[in-house]
């Protein structure tokens, strides 16, 4: 029986450098060395949009469309946008702004409920919080319609697609750029990241999401692992390369992927 | 799981995880439930306060019991199907079909050169799309390898390094939740209270 | 507000109505324009022709009811096609809802075969159900199945399956077939069955998500697509099996060209705007 199943030694090799490469930054901030990673605008821009509320006196509204949990795929995404909510939550209730959350997954419900009650809690503003109006379960399909006549209803006035976003962003996003919200957008399924970008006003691409959730965070060893992930894009690029040069010259190559 | 997709693991570990993996089935099954009692309780209180729209609420609740009620006879019941097949079904494609409505209308405002970038999206979009359109080739035979090359080329490679790109915040976020230094999806902690 | 910033900020629901029209008028009267084989579509047909008689396939179906309309008719003449080949379909899917899809399109195609095909549940199909845990879940199927589930989506032990007598694992597997509709979830077929097992896969997804994989399919790792429901229109048109999918891909016919009419006036409307510098 061989110690690696076939096929997958690759694969087990770049899982190590990657994570070494994470938990090596993670230690050296934790040393106080720090790297040198470039501001992402839209930690701003969560600020602008909750100012932009609490200004006109209208609702900001944080939107996960699917947190189905118990899928791979999903749960990543949910995560990161459980992460961004309790920074935005905090910020919400800091600033006094009406402050609405629809979840469309009853766990996913119950961990937002929780995340946003917390977040009111260490402001002090906890009797600004309603237990099933400010964290809402709505069932996935009657979303749609509730969400679309409650943002004309309520006019309002900011907006966050986060999370998992499916062929919804384009109907929520839109829909919030009619009724004049500013809004930040950001998931990492990539064929719906185009929409996300063209409409919203400020957008977050693919792994910027989980870097805007490491941010927030405001632990600098998390934000220094963001540094280690860039040292799997390195190792990509220089696979690519090599990869490119050996295939230009006619040497194959695939036999490697079946160590 | 993660080294069982690496390394060959005695029957026992395999077995632990197929019934961990068949965990996430009962978890399921669990949320959904929680997720009806939520709403319940939500439109109960709508109805007891008489607020806004607070009729549509019993129609939930009449909805609930029957639908409810005729499941746990059977999933195969003939109502049971009736409703799904009649009611449930057609009011989700009627739902999903919205999205066509708004991207046409995101389209008509969002599709605009005020600029190089924003000229480059609009023409290599609506190359794509009179491709995709079955006349289009018909229309505009041109559309049809040049749509296609957008599409298997710089298309391709933009979307595989979103993929890449994905799939590293994605181990970065398993790193960090799995030595507990990100915490934040499970609320402010007492530690983190008063910080800010 | 002059009538060139009036037309550019229409009312949305003038373009829905607009389009409402556009879409339901060749659907309530049919209209046939030709229409040609995209270069996916055409790949996957061919691959799925090419299977050999007597081979067995595994068929994901991912199709839930928001996606079956653009895909179940796809997905009826990918059975029907198999079936008539005399290609043996093993049936599952990932999500429970996915699962009475799949169910209603393999009854619809065993409606529409020739008298005579052979298509006896547990001897040319068989459906396992609903394999819970998404990716993972996937990955224990096709390495053990008798591990996995215990009976299929009709109760029948799996031991008493004449067709999985001596199938325990993909590997007697010559193809996959994943329907994924809009679940995205056509790698967990790529990286759990085709990679591991060196199995060719092709499938469909909704029209939107096609991008996605097109890297896939320039590494040869996806044979072909069929994307949405013009590519559902184009097997059932390879096939010679007319069906609902046709119809609906010439209704997005008048969809797609009223799209880029309002992208051409909103460009032209806008370039005017600028040249008289109003805002």
């Amino acid at each position: 029986m061989s110690l690696i199943i076939a096929g997958r030694a690759l694969g087990v090799v770049a899982l190590v450098i990657i994570v070494g490469a994470i938990l090596y930054f993670m230690q050296q901030a934790y040393s106080g060395k720090m790297p040198t990673l470039r501001r992402l605008q839209a930690v701003d821009a969560i600020d602008e949009i909750i100012g932009r509320c609490v200004e006109m006196g209208r609702p900001a509204w944080y939107l996960m469309d699917s947190t189905n949990m118990t899928t791979p795929s999903i749960l990543a995404p949910t995560v990161a946008a459980f992460q961004i909510l309790s920074h935005t939550a905090r910020i919400a209730a800091r600033l006094g702004s009406k402050f609405f959350v629809p979840v469309t997954q009853g766990l996913a419900y119950s961990i937002a409920a929780d995340i946003v009650e917390e977040a009111y809690r260490a402001e002090g503003k906890i009797d600004d919080y309603d237990p099933f109006g400010t964290v809402m379960y709505l069932p996935d399909g009657a979303d749609r319609m509730y969400i679309i006549n409650n943002m004309w209803s309520q006019r309002v006035s900011g907006a966050f697609f986060l999370g998992s976003w499916y062929h919804k962003a384009v109907i929520f996003t839109e829909n919030a750029a009619r009724v004049g919200a500013l809004s930040l957008g950001g998931t990492d399924t990539t064929h719906n990241i185009p929409f996300l970008v063209a409409i919203c006003d400020y957008s977050i691409i693919g792994e910027e999401l989980y870097a805007l959730g490491a941010y927030v965070s405001g632990d600098p060893t998390n934000t220094a692992s963001l540094a280690g992930q860039d040292i799997g894009k390195y190792l990509a690029l220089i696979i690519i390369v090599i990869g490119s040069l050996l295939a230009t010259a006619g040497f194959s190559i695939s036999g490697i992927f079946s160590w | 799981m993660i080294l069982e997709h690496f390394f060959p693991m005695p029957d026992v570990v395999t077995g632990f995880n197929i019934t961990m993996r068949s965990f996430t089935t009962i978890v399921s099954a669990a949320a959904l439930m929680l997720g009806v009692i939520f709403l319940t309780i939500s439109h109960a209180r709508t109805i007891s306060q008489q607020k806004s729209g607070w009729y549509y609420s019993i129609f939930y609740m009449i909805s609930l019991l029957i639908t409810v009620g005729l499941g746990l006879l059977s999933v195969r019941n003939e109502n049971f199907l009736w409703i799904y097949d009649n009611m449930t079904s057609p009011t989700g494609a009627a739902l999903y079909s919205l999205t066509a409505f708004y991207i046409t209308s995101a389209a008509y405002r969002v599709f605009r050169a005020r600029n190089w970038n924003a000229a480059v999206l609009l023409i290599t979009g609506f190359v794509v799309l009179a491709m995709l359109i079955p006349i289009g080739g018909i229309l505009l035979p041109p559309v049809v390898p040049l749509g296609e090359w957008f599409r298997s080329y710089p298309s391709s490679a933009g979307f595989r390094g979103m993929i890449m790109g994905t799939s590293l915040g994605t181990m970065g976020l398993g790193v960090r939740v799995f030595i507990g230094r990100q915490k934040e999806h499970l609320g402010v902690r007492e530690e983190r209270r008063g910080v800010e | 507000m002059s009538i060139i910033n009036k037309l550019l900020n229409i009312d949305q629901r003038i373009i829905y109505a607009a389009l409402f029209i556009a879409l339901a008028y060749p659907i309530l009267s049919p209209v046939m324009l030709p229409m040609d084989i995209q270069g996916y579509s055409q790949q996957a047909f061919d691959f799925s022709d090419s299977i050999p008689e007597g081979s067995i396939v595994i068929f994901e179906g991912g199709l839930g009811a928001a996606t079956y309309p653009q895909g179940g008719p796809g997905m009826v003449v990918q059975i029907y096609h198999m079936l008539t080949k005399g290609v043996k379909i093993v049936f599952f899917s990932i999500g429970t809802e996915q699962n009475f899809w799949t169910v209603r399109a393999i009854e619809t195609a065993l409606g529409k075969l020739p008298p005579g095909t052979p298509a006896e549940n547990g001897v040319d199909w068989v459906h396992l159900g609903y394999v819970a845990g998404g990716e993972a879940g996937v990955g224990s199927l096709v390495n053990d199945i008798r591990a996995t589930i215990t009976s299929d989506y009709y109760g029948t032990p799996i031991d008493d399956i004449p067709l999985l007598e001596g199938v325990n694992d993909a590997s007697s597997f010559a193809a996959v077939l994943w329907w994924g509709g809009s679940e995205g979830s056509m790698p967990y077929g790529i990286r759990q069955i085709s990679v591991p097992f060196g199995i060719p896969i092709t499938g469909m997804s909704t029209t939107n998500e096609v991008p996605n994989f097109s890297p896939y399919i320039s590494a040869g790792q996806l044979q072909g697509i069929f994307g949405g429901v013009r590519g559902s229109a184009e097997y059932e048109y390879l096939m010679r099996l007319p069906g609902p999918a046709l119809g609906q891909a010439m209704a997005t016919n008048f969809g797609g060209l009223l799209w880029m009419i309002l992208v051409i006036l909103g460009n032209v409307f806008y370039f005017i705007q600028r040249t008289r510098g109003e805002e």
